[in-house]
């Protein structure tokens, strides 16, 4: 944020009675359910909204916990099996002191996934709290939520472009596990659920 | 940016609420390269750009020409101690093909080959005939919402980068070559950055809904 | 009339200057342009790059895959783009890719096999390809001629898929005999080849196995080569003891084969030539099929007999020619018209064409019609034996005497049948008693009787008045004459020669103890006593005869008249002497001597490396004798004499040596006469 703005005090569409898009911005009339210009839906700014963030992300946890039960990647050398669950990888690489690598593949495939679920559960906790103070770092943590999840499917074509690859028949050929859908369904609801997150709720206290 | 104490609710085609965070700002005519955003939360809000929805279709059109290049093209071969093996960007999505994780096969697919060519191809459906200062085509705001709403579904540059870690995984077990494939998409998430560069949603929407 | 405006030149309708197209092009179009232009090339690259396509054609195309590589020489050249099928199913068409580099090379003589992994006795081959999988191998000379699009892929991998660095020959036999793919071909226990595609030939009765050898040692080659065996190891059990042979480590666990040239005047050999592959280097050597007559007519012969002693390898002699050998031996049971069930000995045999008289490349039908026309003249099969103590049979195809009409059965399966005749009667007492009739024909009996006669003459000139005037040196003569025989009485001269004699009998009797089979011999003592009376045993009676008519020449003398007495008594000893030898049964002695003699002579002629130990033997009897004889006092007539004869008789043992010898090398020609 190049500037920093002080709490402005200043007047929301909503106060204004009326509903903002959250697609193309034009606003409507408070009972408009939907935007006329662009055919979205319109939302009205309350916590009722956040019964999808809760699920997507109750739904993204549950598939979060076979994607680390299970092997991410099935290793086939030499005809001896070897399968890689994601903390395994991570463990495997320290065990060989790799501890560049073992460091990168834990936080992004172990504490990235973990921070997203915290910082979406704590956002959905706090945005309905009127003693929160300051919208912009809770703007700016969903950003990177909304930001990280994408990237998170990063781990997913990894899977796949090392299987698609690695296929030296008998010496080495690499399998995906049935971790990977596992955790692209993760991601999937967590992006889901960020995407449900109604970042107005931030700026403005609900009063239900 | 002025307050608004009492809004003329009458037009409301003159007002925005940035979408992050609720505010209510007066729209205006912005300039060539003059950048407009939330008064509260810093959202960017207004980009306009002269001949940006040109630039948008142009870019499009060569997205679309380096997917189809990608596609085609060998992506990746990897060699070992005489061994090698070689994939395209197909065969990466097909790699999840086996048994019942196939539907991320499809998944994958989507994410890396078909919603971004869906993309190129509605953008270049809406923004044509506004290039060209005509009215928009039939149902251009459905394709214009859809194209906003997968967005963040189109993964074409995760991919690459997806690509980029795979590389160094597989670096030291075998040498990797890279295909035409590869450069296209490096070249194609560029152009993607481009063209998104230049949409401003505010202003194709309000030219959408010019009829 | 309604007023009409004047008509006046109309107003020119104009539009704004429409500015040029590429006025109206933003410049943002270079950026798709140049994608579309970029993607164009390479795709255009790429395209042209992608090499001809070629189908090949495989029965079995196991691993073969979209991907699979195409490796010339090991490198990559390409790579199988489709896999389908023919149009009738039955094969398998890989379409393939082949770099443009070497496209033009891959014609007519291009050829393509798979490459999989194989595990044989020799280890694992292709270990690389358990790895990377089945690949597609292809060969094709540098001379592009004719470019082809339709290839049959080859079901083995080829010998050496190179040409120019050998020469491939194909190798037939019976049966395989521990050969295996890979197996060595060795020259001098040099391996300079293998051999591969081990198989069965059409009709299942022999295999085929291809034969590669490599250059520079393809130049040892000639149509007169000859292959054999040497797979596993050879025990032989002779005379000389137990040998086991064993060529090479690797012959014994993959077999092998070895070739040598033993007759000169071959051509060069070339591609494809077929050769025999005989089971030994022995059989190689001396057999009678050429290197090229791997296909010989065949015979069956139907014995009622039953065949003991036979075998796949046994000689077949047509009119005491070799001339073909056995192939098989089996059992075949008929019905005759009553319906009741028979088994026949079923011989196969094989006959070498131009053994028979024939040209070198007659065929099958031209041999047949050889044999049938000679079976209508009488040309029987029966089983004959060879060798002197042996029992070695063999078939012979020989005219017999008084057969019924009988015909070549040309349509019996699997070969025409030639009739058969009984065997040869071979009994025991009728050989032996043909040996004895011989020896009892020897002069002998004869010999002595004249020698008696004469010594009887001896002794009525001796007893003439007139001998008894006789010179003196005659006198000495006759003192150590009388001196002799008194030294023969005393020292019981008589008795000791009989002594001898029992020796030389005893010993020939151990010797015959010492064979086994003797009733298998008779028939070869037959005619080897034929031999014996050809031998110079006449000769000996000769020899005495003349002797004795010296000794009446020297009694019929005038100055003999005039012998005195004791001259007269001395040959009247002498005479006595002789008249107590034929008493002691001498002649009789002698006689089984020289059948035992013959006997030995037999077993010597069979068992070739005991020959020089019984020739010493029977050398160390006439040693014996010679030496008892010369005791009887150096220079005495009879002495000489004696030693001349014992001498003689030695000559004559060692003829019988030389004819023994001449036997076992020829028999055919010790049968047919020299």
């Amino acid at each position: 944020m190049g500037r920093h703005i002080a709490e402005i005090e200043a007047l929301t569409a909503t106060d204004a009675g009326l509903i903002g898009c959250t697609r193309c911005g034009r606003v409507w009339p408070h009972a408009h359910v939907e935007c006329e210009r662009c055919g979205a839906r319109l939302h009205r700014v309350d916590r009722h909204g956040l019964q999808a963030v809760w699920a997507w992300w109750l739904a993204g946890l549950i598939f979060y916990i076979p994607a680390n039960v299970f092997p991410m990647l099935v290793t086939d050398t030499f005809g001896s099996l070897q399968k890689n669950t994601i903390v395994g990888g991570a463990l495997e690489l320290w065990k060989h002191h790799n501890y560049g690598v073992a460091a990168i593949v834990f936080v992004a495939s172990i504490m990235i996934p973990i921070g997203k679920f915290i910082a979406v559960a704590y956002l959905a906790i706090i945005v309905g709290n009127e003693k929160r103070k300051g919208g912009h770092p809770h703007l700016l943590l969903l950003e990177v939520v909304e930001f990280i999840g994408r990237w998170s499917m990063i781990d997913v074509f990894v899977v796949a472009i090392l299987s698609a690859l690695v296929q030296l028949g008998y010496v080495a050929s690499i399998h995906p596990g049935p971790a990977a859908a596992s955790f692209a369904l993760s991601v999937a609801f967590t992006m889901l659920s960020a995407q449900s997150f109604d970042p107005r709720l931030i700026w403005r206290g609900t009063k239900e | 940016m002025a307050r608004v104490p009492n809004p003329d609710l009458g037009d409301l085609r003159g007002l925005i609420a940035c979408p992050r965070c609720d505010l209510l700002h007066h729209t205006q005519q912005l300039s060539d390269g003059e950048r407009a955003k939330c008064a509260r939360c810093g959202s960017l809000l207004i980009w306009p750009r002269t001949g940006a929805f040109l630039h948008v279709v142009a870019f499009s059109f060569t997205g679309m020409i380096l997917m189809i290049g990608a596609i085609f093209f060998p992506f990746l071969k990897i060699s070992a101690q005489g061994l090698s093996h070689e994939s395209s960007i197909f065969g990466v999505a097909m790699a999840f093909s086996d048994g019942w994780i196939a539907p991320l096969a499809l998944a994958v697919l989507a994410m890396i080959v078909a919603l971004p060519v869906f993309r190129f191809a509605a953008l270049i459906y809406t923004l044509w005939p506004l290039a060209n200062g005509r009215p928009a085509y039939r149902h251009s705001t459905t394709v214009f919402r859809l194209v906003e709403e997968l967005q963040p579904w189109a993964m074409a540059e995760i991919f690459i980068i997806g690509t980029a870690v795979a590389l160094v995984k597989v670096a030291g077990l075998a040498s990797v070559s890279l295909g035409p494939a590869f450069w296209a998409f490096c070249v194609l998430i560029i152009v993607i950055a481009l063209k998104n560069s230049f949409m401003s949603n505010w202003t194709i929407w309000d030219a959408i809904s010019q009829k | 009339m309604t007023e009409t405006p004047d008509p006046g030149p109309a107003e020119l309708k104009t539009s704004a200057a429409k500015r040029p197209i590429w006025s109206r092009l933003s410049i943002i179009w270079i950026v798709p342009l140049l994608a579309l232009v970029v993607t164009l090339g390479v795709a255009w690259k790429s395209f042209a790059d992608r090499g001809e396509l070629i189908h090949i054609d495989f029965k079995d195309a196991t691993g073969v895959e979209v991907g699979t590589p195409l490796k010339f020489r090991d490198v990559q050249v390409g790579k199988v783009e489709s896999v389908g099928f023919t149009s009738d199913l039955t094969q398998v068409r890989l379409g393939v890719r082949v770099d443009n580099d070497v496209a033009p090379y891959v014609d007519n003589d291009a050829k393509f096999w798979l490459v999989r992994p194989e595990v044989s006795a020799r280890g694992i081959e292709n270990l690389g390809t358990v790895l990377s999988g089945t690949y597609l191998e292809g060969f094709w000379t540098n001379k592009p001629s004719g470019a082809r699009t339709q290839f049959t892929g080859l079901e083995r991998p080829p010998l050496s898929p190179d040409p120019s660095k050998g020469t491939i020959i194909e190798l037939r036999a019976q049966d395989a005999g521990g050969i295996v793919d890979g197996a060595p071909i060795l020259y001098h226990g040099i391996t300079v080849g293998h051999l591969q595609n081990l198989r069965l030939n059409k009709d299942g009765s022999g295999v085929i196995v291809d034969a590669f050898i490599e250059a520079p040692h393809n130049k040892l080659l000639t149509t007169q080569t000859r292959f054999w065996n040497t797979s596993g190891f050879s025990v032989k059990f002779d005379t000389s003891g137990l040998s086991l042979d064993v060529r090479s480590l690797a012959t014994l666990v993959q077999g092998g084969v070895e070739f040598d040239t033993f007759t000169s005047g071959g051509d060069v050999v070339k591609n494809q030539d077929t050769f025999r592959l005989y089971d030994s280097q022995d059989v190689a050597k001396n057999s009678v099929f050429e290197s090229d007559q791997v296909d010989p007519p065949r015979y069956t012969l139907l014995f009622d007999d039953p065949v003991q002693g036979l075998e796949v390898g046994s000689k077949v002699q047509v009119r005491g020619v070799e001339a073909g050998e056995v192939t098989a031996l089996a059992i075949k049971v008929s019905t005759d018209s009553t319906g009741q069930s028979y088994a026949q000995q079923q011989v196969t045999i094989a006959l070498s064409p131009d053994r028979l008289g024939l040209a070198r490349d007659s065929d099958e039908k031209q041999t047949t019609q050889f044999i049938e026309s000679q079976v209508v003249n009488g040309l029987r099969a029966r089983i004959a034996s060879v060798g002197l103590l042996g029992g070695t049979k063999i078939i012979e195809l020989t005219d017999v005497p008084d057969q019924p009409n009988e015909k070549m059965n040309l349509d019996a399966k699997p070969f025409p049948t030639i009739p058969t005749a009984p065997p040869t009667a071979n009994d025991l007492s009728q050989s032996a008693k043909g040996v004895f009739n011989r020896i009892e024909g020897l002069p002998i009996e004869k010999l002595m009787n004249s020698a008696i006669r004469t010594l009887d003459s001896i002794s009525a000139v001796a007893e003439n008045e007139n001998t008894r005037k006789v010179p003196e040196e005659l006198s000495g003569l006759l003192n150590q004459l009388r001196s002799f025989a008194t030294d023969l009485n005393d020292k019981g001269a008589a008795d000791k020669t009989v002594a001898a004699l029992d020796g030389v009998t005893d010993a020939a009797s151990s010797v015959l103890e010492e064979i086994d089979g003797l009733h298998e011999t008779l028939a070869s003592a037959d005619k080897a006593a034929q031999a014996i009376a050809d031998m110079p045993l006449g000769d000996i009676g000769d020899k005495i005869d003349t002797i004795l008519a010296d000794i009446n020449g020297l009694l019929n003398k005038p100055g003999t008249q005039d012998l005195p007495q004791s001259l007269n008594q001395t040959l009247e000893q002498t005479a006595a002497i002789l008249e107590q030898l034929r008493k002691a049964g001498a002649a009789d002695k002698l006689n089984q001597t020289l059948a035992a003699t013959q006997d030995a002579a037999a077993s010597v002629s069979k068992a070739a490396d005991r020959l020089p130990e019984l020739t010493q033997r029977l050398d160390t009897l006439v040693a014996q004798a010679q030496g008892l004889v010369s005791t009887y006092g150096q220079g005495s007539n009879f002495s000489n004499e004696t030693l001349t004869t014992l001498r003689e008789l030695r000559r004559s043992i060692t003829d019988i040596g030389a004819v023994a010898r001449m036997i076992e090398r020829n028999p055919r020609a010790f049968i047919l006469g020299r």
